[in-house]
C-alpha cells in the first residue's frame, strides 16, 4: 500500500475504532439499567432470583445486543394468545415446576380458538423434552409452537446454583429468536447452557 | 543410454539436436503496450484498493466486536480472557480466509502482484494465524476453568464433550498445528515435497470443521444477523474463488482447448522444447514472461504440477515450453509421447510488459532462464537498438535457444551479448574472463542500462548479483524486474 493511502485509512480506522468503542460502552450500558431496575422492582426476592442478579461478572456477555420480541411480524395475529412471556420456578438445586404460558395452551394440548370467522385460528402444539441432570442441577424444557413458529418455552425444572439462573432469562428469549437452538454460548454459564441445548433439542426433535 | 531406452520404449529416433529451426515464425511484435508512469500508478492504485478490502473485512468484525460492548464487558480476569478469545478467533478466521485466498490463484490478485509475491504472503501468515488461534483455544480454556474452579484438564474434557460443535473444531486445531508444522518442516527440507502437499490437503479439512462451532456457539457470529451474513458471504467468496479458480478452471480451459503434447523438440544436451498444440490457442490468454503450471495428464504424473514459463510469445499455433533437465520430473520430458493429454493452470506471473514503462529494455538471462527472456525479445515492440539482451551461458555451443535469439535480435535490430564462461570470482555474475568489475563491464555492453528496464531470469543467487549491480549503475529499483525459475 502507498504511503498517503496507508496514512488516510490509518487515521479513519481509528476514528472508526474510537467511535465504536465508544458506543459500545454506552450501549451495553442499557442492558445494565435494566438490570438494575430490575433488581430495584424486585427487591424482595432471593438473590438466587434468575432475573434480578446482575452481580455475576460474567453474566454481562449475555446480553443480547437486540432487544428480541418473542412475536414474530409473520405470525397470524393472535387475538387470545398474547406474546408469551416464560415464567420461570425459583432457581435451585433440582427445584420443578410448572412455567405457565399464554392462555391456551398446556403440555401436549392443542389449543384452538373457535371464534375465528372463517379463517385458519393458529394451532398450538407443546413438547416435552428429557430432564437433563448436569453439575448445577436439572434442566428440563417444554417447547410450544404456534403454527411451526416456537412461541414459547416453558422451563419445567430450572437448576443452576450461583447465579447461574439468570441464563435461563437469555436462553428462552435465543431460542425464541433463533427458532431453534443455534444461538450462542452464554458467557459464564456454559455448562447451563449446554444442558438446556439438551433438553430442548430433545423437545424440538419430537416436532 | 536414456535415449536408447526411450527408442526402445517408442519407436521413435532419439532426438537429433537440432541446429537453427528451419523457419522460425515470429510474432508480431505487441505495439499496443503503454509506456510511462501513468501505467505504474494505475497498478498501484488497483493494489491499493485489494489490500482496503482485504483490511476492511478486519476492521469491519472489530467494528462489530466493539460495537457488541465487548469492552465494557470486561470486568475480571475470565471477562477479559473472553473478549481475548472472542476477538483473537475473528481475526484468525479473517487472516485464514485471506491465507487462503492468496494462493486461490485468483486473476485479479496474481496479476497486481505475481504468483511469487502472493506466495510469499501465503507463507508469512500461516505462523501469525496459528498462534492467534491457539491464543482463542487458550483463552476459552482458562476463562473457563476459572469460572468453574476447575483444572485446566476438566475442562478441557467438558469444553470438548459437552459443549456443541467443540469437538469438531478441537479437531480442526489440532489439523492446523500438524499442517503448520510439516510446512516449517517443509522449509527446512526435512520433508518431501509430496508429503508435505498431502499434509497440506488437511488444512482445507481444518477450515471446514471449524465452521460448526463459529456459528454455533461462537458469541460474535450465532444468533447475530448481520454478523452471519458478513461470515457467510466471506465464506462462499473465498470457496467460489478456491473452487473455480484453482480446481476447475484450468481442468475446463484446457480440455475446452484440447491442449496435448504436439512434439518434443532438443535443444541443446541437456534441454528440450515441448510445444503443446490445440483448439484457438490464441485464446487462450497469457503473455510473453508468463508460466504456466504444467500438468502432464500420465498416469504417474498428473498429480504433480510444474511451473514452467512460455518460451516463445503466445501464437495460435502452440505454446512452448523449454525445460532444462534438473533430473526430477524434468527429466522425462524428452519422452513424452505425441498426444499426450496436458492441463496448463495459469497464465501467472507479472515478469511481462505490463511492468514495462520505458522504451528501452535489457533482457538478461542466465542459464535455464533464458526462455521468458526468449519469448519477451520476440513479443516487445521497440526501435532498433533500444532492445539489448545479455545471456549468461555457460558454453555457447550448448545454449538453449541462443540461434533463436540470434534470429530474433537480427530482425528487429537488437543488440545480443552471450557472456560464456566459467564462473566469475567472488559475487560476479559474469564469466572469469575479464577483471574489471562487473558494473564497468556492464555498462560497456549496455551504457544507458540505468535508463531502461531490466528483467532479469536466472537462479535466484546469481539474479541478486545482477540487481546489485544495477543499482549500484544507478538503475531505479522499480525499473528492476526479476523472476526466479527456482522457487
Amino acid at each position: 500500500m502507498r504511503q498517503t493511502t496507508k496514512a488516510i485509512i490509518s487515521i479513519a480506522s481509528i476514528g472508526l475504532i474510537a467511535a465504536t468503542y465508544k458506543f459500545g460502552l454506552e450501549a451495553p450500558a442499557a442492558f445494565a439499567n435494566a438490570d438494575a431496575i430490575a433488581q430495584a422492582q424486585n427487591p424482595n426476592q432471593a438473590t438466587g432470583q434468575p432475573t434480578a442478579t446482575p452481580s455475576t461478572p460474567s453474566e454481562p456477555g449475555a446480553a443480547p445486543s437486540t432487544p428480541v420480541t418473542p412475536a414474530k411480524p409473520g405470525t397470524p395475529a393472535q387475538p387470545t394468545t398474547k406474546p408469551v412471556k416464560p415464567v420461570k420456578p425459583s432457581s435451585g438445586s433440582g427445584s420443578t415446576g410448572s412455567g405457565s404460558t399464554g392462555s391456551g395452551t398446556g403440555t401436549g394440548s392443542t389449543g384452538s380458538g373457535t371464534t375465528g370467522g372463517g379463517t385458519t385460528t393458529p394451532v398450538e402444539v407443546t413438547k416435552t423434552g428429557t430432564s437433563i441432570r448436569y453439575r448445577y442441577g436439572t434442566v428440563q424444557v417444554s417447547v410450544t409452537k404456534t403454527d411451526g413458529q416456537i412461541t414459547a418455552v416453558n422451563l419445567l425444572q430450572a437448576g443452576a446454583t450461583g447465579g447461574r439462573g439468570q441464563a435461563f432469562d437469555f436462553l428462552v428469549q435465543y431460542t425464541v429468536d433463533a427458532q431453534g437452538s443455534s444461538f450462542g454460548n452464554i458467557s459464564g454459564a456454559t455448562y447451563t447452557t449446554a444442558a438446556y441445548k439438551q433438553s430442548l433439542n430433545a423437545a424440538l426433535a419430537q416436532f | 543410454m536414456q535415449l536408447d531406452r526411450h527408442e526402445r520404449q517408442t519407436g521413435q529416433a532419439p532426438l537429433a539436436l537440432s541446429s537453427a529451426p528451419e523457419t522460425l515464425l515470429l510474432a508480431h511484435p505487441n505495439n499496443r503496450v503503454r509506456l510511462g508512469v501513468a501505467k505504474m500508478r494505475r497498478i498501484k492504485r488497483s493494489q491499493d484498493l485489494v489490500e482496503f478490502l482485504g483490511y476492511s473485512t478486519a476492521l469491519f468484525i472489530t467494528v462489530m466486536f466493539l460495537l457488541d460492548g465487548a469492552v465494557s464487558q470486561i470486568v475480571d480476569v475470565p471477562t477479559a480472557l473472553s473478549a481475548l478469545s472472542r476477538l483473537t478467533a475473528l481475526v484468525a478466521t479473517d487472516l485464514l480466509l485471506i491465507h487462503i485466498l492468496l494462493v486461490a490463484r485468483v486473476p485479479w490478485i496474481e496479476r497486481l502482484y505475481g504468483h511469487d509475491r502472493t506466495t510469499s504472503a501465503h507463507k508469512k501468515l500461516g505462523k501469525p494465524i496459528l498462534y492467534l488461534v491457539l491464543a482463542h483455544f487458550a483463552a476459552s480454556l482458562v476463562q473457563y476453568a476459572m469460572l468453574d474452579g476447575k483444572n485446566l484438564w476438566d475442562t478441557f474434557l467438558f469444553l470438548f464433550f459437552d459443549v456443541t460443535d467443540m469437538w469438531i473444531a478441537t479437531i480442526a486445531l489440532a489439523l492446523m498445528v500438524t499442517v503448520v508444522i510439516t510446512s516449517i518442516n517443509m522449509a527446512r527440507k526435512k520433508l518431501s515435497y509430496e508429503s508435505w502437499y498431502i499434509v497440506h490437503l488437511l488444512s482445507y479439512g481444518s477450515v471446514m470443521l471449524a465452521i460448526p462451532h463459529q456459528f454455533s456457539t461462537g458469541s460474535d457470529i450465532a444468533g447475530k444477523p448481520i454478523q452471519q451474513t458478513f461470515w457467510i458471504s466471506l465464506y462462499l467468496f473465498v470457496a467460489l474463488n478456491l473452487v473455480w479458480y484453482r480446481m476447475l478452471s484450468p481442468v475446463v480451459k484446457s480440455l475446452r482447448h484440447n491442449l496435448r503434447v504436439d512434439k518434443v523438440v532438443r535443444e541443446s544436451s541437456d534441454t528440450v522444447s515441448v510445444y503443446i498444440g490445440g483448439k484457438r490457442l490464441e485464446s487462450l490468454g497469457g503473455k510473453a514472461g508468463q508460466f504456466y503450471l504444467l500438468r502432464i495428464m500420465t498416469a504417474s504424473q498428473w498429480f504433480r504440477p510444474h511451473p514452467f514459463s512460455i518460451s516463445a510469445a503466445p501464437n495460435s499455433r502452440y505454446v512452448r515450453f523449454s525445460i532444462g533437465n534438473r533430473g526430477d520430473d524434468t527429466s522425462l520430458m524428452p519422452y513424452l509421447r505425441k498426444g499426450t493429454r496436458v492441463i496448463l493452470e495459469g497464465p501467472y506471473g507479472v515478469f511481462t510488459e505490463d511492468r514495462r514503462s520505458k522504451p528501452k529494455v535489457t533482457l538478461v538471462a542466465a542459464g535455464i532462464g533464458v526462455p521468458p527472456i526468449r519469448a519477451l525479445a520476440e513479443s516487445m515492440a521497440a526501435k532498433a537498438g533500444d532492445i539489448q539482451v545479455i545471456y549468461r551461458t555457460r558454453t555457447e555451443d550448448d545454449a538453449a535457444l541462443l540461434e533463436e535469439l540470434r534470429t530474433v535480435c537480427e530482425l528487429r535490430g537488437f543488440g545480443l551479448h552471450v557472456l560464456a564462461g566459467a564462473r566469475g570470482e567472488g559475487a560476479s555474475w559474469m564469466p572469469a574472463a575479464d577483471s574489471r568489475p562487473d558494473e564497468q563491464r556492464l555498462l560497456a555492453l549496455v551504457p544507458d542500462v540505468a535508463a531502461s528496464d531490466v528483467f532479469i531470469c536466472g537462479p535466484a543467487a546469481w539474479t541478486r548479483a545482477v540487481e546489485k549491480t544495477l543499482r549500484r549503475v544507478g538503475t531505479p529499483a522499480e525499473n528492476i524486474h526479476a523472476e526466479e525459475f527456482a522457487w
